[in-house]
């Protein structure tokens, strides 16, 4: 369309502009290999996937999380290109319906993509067109230290130390897994690094029974847990099967501490089971696994109508752009979580930087600040992303 | 702490980098009242002259409006709470008290959206861009409708399905409850098989004509007998905050029982899922809390696969129920209330002085079809609103 000046004048300065409909016209997922400066450490991220929305209004909406390729050729191309970008809710429904849970679970690198260009079209981060509770984050970091996967040849000390180290650097909790063989050894764990980190630090341990084997009986569980509380540690996650509606229940009921748990939930179907039987006394939806940015808002505000919190599952690296907006739009979500160890988080996503133009998040006293920039957040270095782009 | 070495930190000190966010603030708010001249002989057979008017003001420039509005006196206390904060911290203003006076929540929606140059639909998960419309008539004279003949009201149903419509509305109202269900029995001889027709016994409200809240009984015959017509739904049939007596209904009779808009925020909604109360549920747009709120009441009834409806309004309020009805994905909204046998577009025809566009709302085979205007898609006209306000 082309406006002469005059008529460009005479045109009131308010008058408002409808919008064509924005396209995607394409998707795409692959992965970006990163060399890492200094000596290797195993949770410093040098590889990331990338999921990539393009739209045919110039906007390209990129997240960190991958989409399988199969998905992506069978379903998420055929479905999505030509149709339009805002239409999340409809396009997940359709998901559900043609691909059930497996295929929501897997396609979220998309939707966060999605919620990218929406954000970047908007000009406003996410978060704030999702009713914009809060602009920072509590991090607390999941810390799983080298060595054997049940951390048994961990010492306590050695766990202490690193909760005081990132103490001393600011944060204000610290998550451990409590896969011990002897259960027990957790809870004198904990008491250790109490000791070491003062009182008012938080400490929480994850058992993870959700996989399968790793499963405790009650009365095992009865005990950590009353070890757990004589340190004051603050939650327990996950200690029984996760189709298992009712033992947390009868847990959380009989014990001070929080009993937690709910990341495999994926529709909000599962989540309402959890709410109903008062399965967990905080869930722990992780906007991967349900499918993205938009059903973790929902399960959060279906939370918060049974009063109960809603403190999102995490990741590590740039992944974690999307949770981060979809947390401050939550209105019961205090905390996020990052996962690795035993660096701290910004050494963790150092290499990371070669794709952006500037550091991916300030943390201050703790906590991880909504970066203000639109989208998701992340301001993408385009020629860096194709210098080290792999299949 | 992060290490960069001195290469990395000078290339990202140089990169041209995004342009940063600026935080958006509320600087005005204000209500007032547009007249607009219309025929007196019209404004006695209900078109509707005099809109209530809500700006919300910004520091962007840009300003955010909505038709559900409030006295002026009621400005300077929700001035308190809203001028100098962050637009886009809706769910603090909603608890900080805009949660009952929601048109002012509607408002700041259209200036997000104005902002981002987007439909606020759009941003709040684009579930749809079409609903079915089904208007609600209430014939002047007696609340009860009892003095309305049942032709008559067969009469305007044809004359709505003849207009594209797909569904009506009537109050259950009536003295003897199972007048309605006759009344029904020959709209449905009118009209045939292909058109909606909804009852409304709207709780509580019949006390204003001496009536009571129908025992259970009651609502089973007219349940059963509506049923019998192949009415859509019974809505209201008992009291509101009866969360028992209307789930015992929907258990036993197969046509649908609706209710919720008398909730005011998220626990009524949540009780009535908790205790199947309904089969569909009916937030107000405005009454219940606002667009947000009619949007999360969406994502609970999503967790016990039960449809949302929203309860309805007329004219240019109206915008603000499309966009949460476009949100979720609503099979229908309501108009209402309409006088009969004005048709909608008769009877908000003077709204459209407030607008630059021709129509206030597009509408096809009997649906409303999504504006692609930002925010909640009308092209209000600020010098109109100057030309027709009314002095305080």
């Amino acid at each position: 369309m082309s406006i002469s000046r005059r008529t460009l004048l005479a045109a009131p300065v308010t008058a408002l502009a409808a919008q064509n409909r924005v396209r995607i016209t394409g998707v795409e997922s692959f992965t970006v290999r990163l060399p890492a400066p200094g000596t290797p450490s195993p949770d410093v991220q040098r590889a990331y996937p990338v999921t990539r929305v393009h739209t045919d209004a110039g906007v390209t909406g990129t997240s960190f999380i991958a989409c399988p390729q199969e998905i992506l050729r069978s379903w998420v191309v055929p479905t999505l290109v030509g149709d339009d970008l805002f239409a999340v809710d409809r396009h997940l429904r359709r998901l559900q319906m043609e691909r059930g849970e497996s295929g929501v679970q897997i396609w979220s690198g998309v939707e966060h993509a999605m919620w990218d260009a929406i954000g970047r079209l908007a000009g406003r981060p996410v978060a704030q067109l999702l009713g914009g509770v809060r602009d920072r984050l509590r991090v607390y970091r999941t810390c799983v230290f080298p060595g054997k996967q049940d951390q048994s040849d961990v010492p306590y000390e050695t766990q202490a130390a690193y909760a005081v180290k990132l103490r001393n650097a600011g944060y204000h909790a610290m998550k451990i897994r409590a896969w011990r063989p002897r259960p027990m050894d957790d809870a004198d764990a904990v008491g250790v690094i109490r000791r070491a980190v003062g009182p008012a630090f938080k400490i929480m341990l994850d058992r993870t029974a959700v996989r399968p084997g790793w499963v405790w009986d009650y009365p095992t569980a009865l005990k950590v847990c009353r070890g757990l509380e004589r340190h004051n540690a603050y939650w327990l996650e996950e200690p029984f099967d996760g189709n298992d509606l009712e033992s947390p229940a009868r847990l959380a009921a009989e014990v001070d501490i929080s009993i937690t748990g709910g990341e495999l939930g994926k529709t909000p179907f599962h989540f309402n089971n959890f709410l109903k039987n008062k399965t967990y006394d905080i869930i722990q939806p992780d906007t991967r696994i349900c499918g993205g940015i938009w059903p973790a808002k929902k399960i959060s505000v279906l939370a918060e109508s049974y009063g109960v919190p809603c403190i999102q599952h995490g990741n590590s690296g740039l992944a974690l752009a999307g949770y981060i907006q979809a947390g401050c739009a939550m209105t019961n979500c205090e905390w996020q979580e990052i996962i690795g160890g035993p660096n701290l988080p910004d050494e963790q996503w150092a290499p990371a930087l070669k794709l952006l133009k500037r550091p991916p998040w300030r943390i201050e006293n703790g906590y991880i600040l909504l970066p203000d920039l639109p989208g998701l957040g992340l301001d993408l270095n385009e020629d860096a992303i194709k210098e080290y782009r792999r299949a | 702490m992060l290490k960069l070495n001195r290469r990395e930190w000078l290339a990202a000190a140089v990169a041209p980098a995004m342009a940063a966010v600026k935080p958006v603030k509320i600087t005005g708010l204000e209500f007032y009242d547009a007249d607009i001249p219309t025929p007196k002989d019209q404004l006695e057979v209900g078109v509707q002259g005099r809109y209530t008017v809500v700006e919300v003001q910004t520091d962007a420039g840009v300003t955010g409006y909505s038709f559900a509005g409030y006295p002026a006196a009621q400005a300077p206390a929700l001035r308190r709470i809203i001028v100098g904060q962050d637009l886009y911290a809706v769910e603090d203003h909603v608890r900080n008290g805009l949660l009952k006076f929601a048109g002012v929540e509607h408002a700041i929606w259209d200036a997000i959206g104005r902002i981002a140059r987007q439909p606020v639909y759009k941003l709040l998960g684009g579930a749809s861009n079409r609903v079915r419309a089904y208007l609600t008539c209430v014939w002047k004279g007696k609340l009860d409708q009892s003095h309305v003949p049942y032709g008559d009201q067969a009469d305007m149903a044809v004359r709505i399905q003849k207009a594209g419509f797909k569904g009506m509305k009537i109050r259950a109202w009536r003295p003897n409850a199972l007048d309605d269900v006759d009344a029904c029995n020959e709209i449905r001889a009118a009209t045939g098989p292909d058109f909606d027709i909804m009852f409304d016994r709207t709780a509580h409200a019949p006390e204003a004509v001496g009536q009571k809240i129908w025992d259970y009984e009651t609502g089973w015959k007219v349940a059963r007998g509506l049923e019998k017509h192949r009415a859509l739904w019974l809505e209201e049939p008992f009291a509101r905050d009866d969360y028992r007596t209307p789930g015992r209904l929907a258990a036993a009779v197969d046509i649908l029982i609706t209710g919720g808009e008398g909730f005011l925020g998220i626990e009524g909604f949540h009780q009535s899922l908790q205790h199947r109360t309904y089969d569909v549920l009916q937030p107000e747009g405005e009454r219940s809390g606002g667009i947000l709120l009619c949007r999360k009441v969406a994502m609970l009834a999503e967790a016990r696969n039960v449809p949302v409806i929203l309860h309805g309004t007329m004219a240019l309020r109206l915008a603000g129920w499309l966009t949460a009805s476009f949100a979720i994905g609503s099979e229908w909204q309501e108009v209402a209330l309409l006088t009969p046998p004005l048709l909608p577009q008769q009877q908000w025809a003077p709204g459209l002085k407030l607008l630059r566009s021709k129509e206030m709302y597009r509408i096809e085979d009997g649906h409303f079809v999504a504006s692609d205007l930002p925010g909640l898609g009308l092209d209000v006209n600020p010098d109109a609103l100057r030309e027709y306000r009314v002095p305080s």
